[in-house]
């Protein structure tokens, strides 16, 4: 099956219970997707319906209690927590709903912390911090602290981070949620050229108009995926078609 | 009322829904509570207990300066005054006397007091009656009055009054006891008083009276300055009455009764107690700065993890008073339960001291620690639990007011999530910070006073007095008591001496009396009879009679020469000596003395002695703390033996036990009238010294307070560092998102826990210093700066703060990312 080679992402029937009080939450229920390097998805359902819990997955922030995860053609079963961190850490950005800068950083510091992580030399990682707050606009804040930033601005600096490690895919978690149209959109609008410039991304969303700006959009109902308009059409023919319907 | 109960129900609720909260809050009070009342009744004991006489404030000591106070003179100062409704002479005793009473024979303490004295005390006798004027004369026949304490320890006997005892062999009359609990007007007093006037008989050395010491009681209404004033109208008549005793620079001064332990407690031992209660005193206080932090940073926590509670609660319309209300309530629930933990704690410590006092050699000197045994002073209890209950509802009211007075919109969205996390929180963990390094710093004086005192004690025990301890026992005899002449004291005891030898499990017996300060020492010179200088040594000597196997039952060897042998005692042989090694090297450089002679005391008085041996200094510096020469001579027909020593057999060492209990009865299968006063091991003798018996017990104290300490600032430790890492649960959720490892994390809590302990540490070793460099003097044989200590304290704080941050930081490493996510 060369689709499960070229694909970035594949997961097949995959799900997650929750046990908590001996009440089962099924808030992944038998999920199977597959996204293509390059490819730009957006994820969208009503609230509660397991759109955050299959991020998570993505993101090897928690592990499916069924169902199988390849991540670069990987099995991502077999890893150990390190492993784990280590690929969260070189391979996945992550972009919040709530920004979740850390308070007591700098902007500069925030951007840092996962070459930190990986242990990038210092040079490099002033360059590669430099480079990441160049592309969404933020570097004259760099010595900023987060609280003297907009919301908007957060979420831009939130995005240099995510990005500053070269990931290969990018995971954003409602990233207009706590914005206003304004800031919203220049958020996106940021998010589409880091996807122009190569980056895989996968955004959740259930703002239809945020969703137009993906090439595909996959609908949860439930824990299932009820809608995914690349079944019907390739990724590439969907962009325009997408838009058009959307907008 | 209702809704007081409802509070109280609803108090009892939280604090159950919370059990961390409550068990660190608890303890810490607990231990707060615990230590201080422990402290201070010790303290109060030691400087502030009364003494069980009347109105002790009316009281004074008569000083007298140039006065030559002899008895005719104390009477009739004691009929003609216009100061003292009561005057009392009293030796400055107390007298150690031989007790022997029935089989028991021990060592007694006498004090020789005026008729009148219980009278002017103001108590009367639990059994019996007081002294009578006429058996205060030279020539009455003895008669005693016990003290409550020896009457229970000798049996309780109901029928006591008109018993017979002896004392230092002369038969006296029990007349009555004291009642429970009165020691005189000094915390400790004597097993026995007797009239002033057999002190001459019954102690030895004692000539005609004893020199009395006066206290009086003063006239009602009479002040001190005009009792002061009227007593200087004396001097004039007593010159009249007494030219020979009185001159024209005579003086009468009075001074209040001061709170001594025992009346021939010097300046040094009431400066050494002042010290050690100041040090006590010192030590409570860090305990209790560290509880309040504790409480003050829990009950602050506990406050900022209910502001969602508490914003709901004003937003549906609860009053700000309500909030106040039932944060007090809980508050108050917490001090009261603490409280009585505290005082539950208080007592089982108190019995665990009471219990290392019980356990004490009855020969204990002066019996000092027996004041310290006392029950849990009530007053003390009250007011340390009323300072932890104000502390505890303040620091509990104060976040209850803060709270009641926030924003409840803010704290709404707040709670609500969103937005950047932590920033606001960093000031409220920055004073937290600053609460653990403060908590490290006290602790680290704490636990290195701990360190420093048992390392003070282990050194006092262990100093090497120059001979091995171990597998040695001292038999302490009264030969005189037993009315022997010396010549027949050194017969009878060497025949003890013999058959004790003869009993298994004993290697050696050896004999040796009670020595003395010898004077001046110099080298003989022939031709040279007067008293010109050339002393060798700058203190004098300590000169001690001792048996020819003495050395050897000691197991001190024999550095050069020989020991004593039967003919050097023999009246006409030549006068030896055997000196250490100290005094040899004052003599010759090489230490070569051998035959030298010397003369010691008055040199006209002397005969020359030749040295016929060298052994090695006693080095004990709390025996020998001005490392005084020693002299021994051979024990002869004037001299009385005083003490047996017995070296055991290496194998015996486990039938010890038995041996010292067999060792009275074969000593009477000898000679049925030898009083046997105490029979010990030379470790005993040791550990009961007094010097090193309190720093025993100062050790033991500051050990259990530094634990306390130690303890509570883990626990504050803790719950700090817990609270941090509870409030940054999304950052660390944030930190894993972003490829931060498990074993990351904890590390990153260590550290940051690390850091604080260090910068702790940094100001508790500086606080240390300052503190052991003002107590140092207390202690012995260890620097204040000692590198074990400060190695010692380093590494067990650094231990338990590691241990504190661990726990937490464990937690953090396991939070689920996800979750700590879903919070925002
Ligand atoms: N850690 C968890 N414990 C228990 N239930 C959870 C947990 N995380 C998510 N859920 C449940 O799973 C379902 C899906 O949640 P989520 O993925 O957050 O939904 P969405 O992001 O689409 O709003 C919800 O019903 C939620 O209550
Ligand atoms: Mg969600």
């Amino acid at each position: 099956m060369s689709g499960v080679q070229e694909a970035l992402i594949q997961v097949e029937n995959l799900h997650r219970v929750f046990v908590t009080d001996e009440v089962e939450t099924h808030a992944l229920a038998g999920i199977h997707l597959s996204i293509a390097r390059g490819e730009y998805v957006a994820i969208s359902g009503p609230s509660g319906c397991g759109k955050s819990t299959l991020m998570a997955i993505l993101g090897l922030l928690d592990t499916p209690s069924e169902g199988d995860y390849w991540l670069d053609g990987r099995p991502v079963a077999s890893l150990t927590p390190s492993e784990r961190a280590r690929i969260r850490n070189r391979r996945v950005g992550f972009i919040f709903q709530s920004f979740n800068l850390i308070g007591d950083l700098t902007v500069h510091q925030n951007v840092e912390l996962p070459l930190l992580y990986r242990r990038v030399p210092s040079a490099q990682r002033r360059q590669w911090v430099q480079e990441a707050l160049d592309r969404v606009g933020m570097s004259h804040r760099a010595k900023h602290y987060p609280a003297q930033l907009s919301g908007g601005q957060q979420q831009r600096v939130a995005a240099a981070r995510a990005v500053v490690g070269r990931p290969a895919i990018l995971l954003a978690d409602e990233p207009t949620g706590n914005l206003d149209s304004n800031s919203g959109r220049a958020v996106m609008d940021m998010l589409a050229e880091l996807h122009r410039e190569g980056t895989t991304i996968c955004m959740v969303t259930h703002d239809p108009r945020y969703a137009g700006y993906a090439q595909r959009t996959i609908h949860l109902f439930d824990g299932r995926i009820v809608d995914d308009d690349m079944a019907v059409q390739k990724p590439q023919d969907s962009l325009g078609g997408t838009v058009e319907r959307r907008a | 009322m209702t809704t007081l109960w409802q509070d109280v129900r609803y108090g009892f609720r939280m604090l159950c829904k919370n059990p961390g909260f409550t068990a660190i809050a608890l303890v810490t009070l607990a231990i707060g509570i615990g230590a201080n009342t422990i402290m201070f009744s010790l303290v109060n004991a030691m400087l502030f207990r009364s003494v069980h006489v009347q109105d002790p404030d009316r009281l004074v000591v008569c000083k007298d300066d140039n006065l030559d106070l002899g008895y005719e003179m104390y009477t009739y100062m004691r009929d003609h005054n216009p100061v003292f409704s009561d005057l009392v002479a009293l030796d400055r005793g107390p007298h150690a006397a031989t007790l022997v009473w029935g089989d028991v024979s021990k060592r007694a303490h006498v004090m020789y007091v005026s008729s009148n004295y219980f009278s002017a005390l103001g108590v009367a006798p639990a059994r019996g009656r007081y002294f009578l004027p006429e058996e205060e004369r030279l020539d009455a026949e003895l008669v005693a009055v016990l003290s409550h304490r020896l009457w229970q320890c000798q049996g309780a006997d109901p029928e006591i009054v008109g018993q017979r005892v002896s004392l230092n062999g002369m038969p006296a009359q029990v007349v009555g006891v004291a009642p429970e609990g009165f020691t005189g007007a000094t915390l400790v007093g004597p097993e026995l008083w007797l009239p002033l006037g057999s002190g001459m008989r019954v102690q030895y050395q004692l000539q005609e009276y004893p020199l009395p010491q006066l206290m009086g009681r003063l006239r009602p209404g009479l002040s001190m300055s005009g009792a002061q004033a009227q007593l200087q109208s004396l001097i004039p008549r007593l010159r009249e009455n007494f030219p020979r005793s009185c001159n024209n620079h005579s003086t009468l001064s009075l001074n209040l009764l001061p709170r001594t332990v025992h009346s021939t407690q010097t300046e040094g031992d009431r400066a050494y107690l002042s010290g050690a209660s100041l040090f006590l005193m010192g030590v409570s206080a860090v305990i209790l700065l560290i509880a309040c932090t504790n409480l003050a940073n829990m009950i602050v926590i506990h406050g900022i993890t209910r502001h969602r509670e508490i914003a709901i609660r004003l937003a549906v319309g609860g009053s700000r008073w309500y909030v106040v209300r039932q944060l007090f309530v809980e508050s108050l629930l917490v001090a009261l339960l603490g409280g009585g933990l505290g005082i539950v704690l208080a007592i089982w410590c108190m019995r665990v001291l009471n219990a290392w006092v019980a356990a004490l050699d009855p020969e204990f000197p002066l019996e000092l620690a027996r004041v310290l045994t006392t029950g849990l002073d009530l007053r003390v209890l009250a007011a340390t639990l009323g300072i932890c209950l104000t502390a505890t509802v303040l620091f509990g009211l104060k976040p209850a007011l803060r709270l009641s007075r926030r924003d409840v919109v803010a704290d709404l969205k707040e709670s609500a999530g969103g937005g950047v996390m932590s920033t606001r929180s960093t000031r409220g963990i920055m004073p937290r910070g600053l609460s653990v390094v403060f908590q490290t710093a006290l602790s680290v004086v704490l636990v290195m006073a701990a360190v420093l005192c048992t390392r003070s004690a282990r050194k006092a025990i262990q100093t090497n007095p120059g001979f091995d301890l171990q597998g040695k026992l001292l038999i302490e005899i009264d030969a005189r008591a037993a009315g022997y002449d010396p010549a027949r004291s050194v017969q009878v005891c060497e025949a003890v001496a013999e058959h004790l030898n003869a009993l298994p499990g004993v290697q050696m017996a050896g004999l040796s009396c009670d020595g003395g300060f010898g004077g001046s020492v110099v080298e003989y010179a022939p031709g040279v009879e007067s008293d010109t200088p050339g002393n060798l040594l700058a203190r004098d000597p300590f000169v001690c009679p001792v048996g020819g196997e003495y050395f050897e039952s000691m197991g001190i060897p024999l550095l050069q020469g020989r020991t004593f042998c039967r003919l050097d005692s023999v009246t006409d042989a030549e006068k030896v000596l055997i000196i250490d090694e100290p005094l040899a090297r004052r003599l010759r450089p090489d230490a070569n003395a051998l035959g030298c002679l010397i003369q010691y005391g008055w040199r006209s008085l002397s005969e020359p002695h030749r040295i016929v041996g060298i052994v090695p200094t006693l080095h004990s510096a709390l025996h020998n703390p001005e490392k005084r020469a020693h002299i021994y001579l051979p024990m002869g027909p004037k001299h009385r033996p005083a003490y047996i020593h017995l070296r055991l057999a290496s194998d015996a060492l486990n039938t010890e036990a038995t041996l010292r209990q067999m060792i009275p009865a074969e000593i009477r299968k000898v000679d049925p009238y030898l009083p046997v006063l105490s029979v010990r091991t030379l470790m005993d003798c040791q550990r009961n010294d007094l010097p090193v018996w309190l720093r025993l017990m100062g050790a033991r104290l500051s050990l259990i307070f530094g634990a306390m300490a130690l303890f509570l600032a883990a626990l504050g430790i803790y719950a700090v560092k817990g609270y941090m890492v509870a409030s940054r649960t999304p950052e660390i959720g944030v930190r894993m998102a972003l490829g931060a490892t498990r074993r990351g994390i904890l590390a990153m809590v260590l550290r940051e826990g690390a850091i604080l302990t260090l910068v702790g540490l940094c100001w508790g070793l500086l606080l240390a210093w300052a503190v052991a460099r003002v107590a140092g003097s207390l202690l012995y044989g260890v620097s204040p700066l000692d590198p074990v200590s400060i190695a010692v304290t380093i590494v067990v704080l650094g231990l338990a703060s590691l241990l504190a941050s661990y726990i937490p930081a464990r937690r953090a490493a396991r939070v689920d990312p996800m979750a700590a996510l879903r919070y925002e």
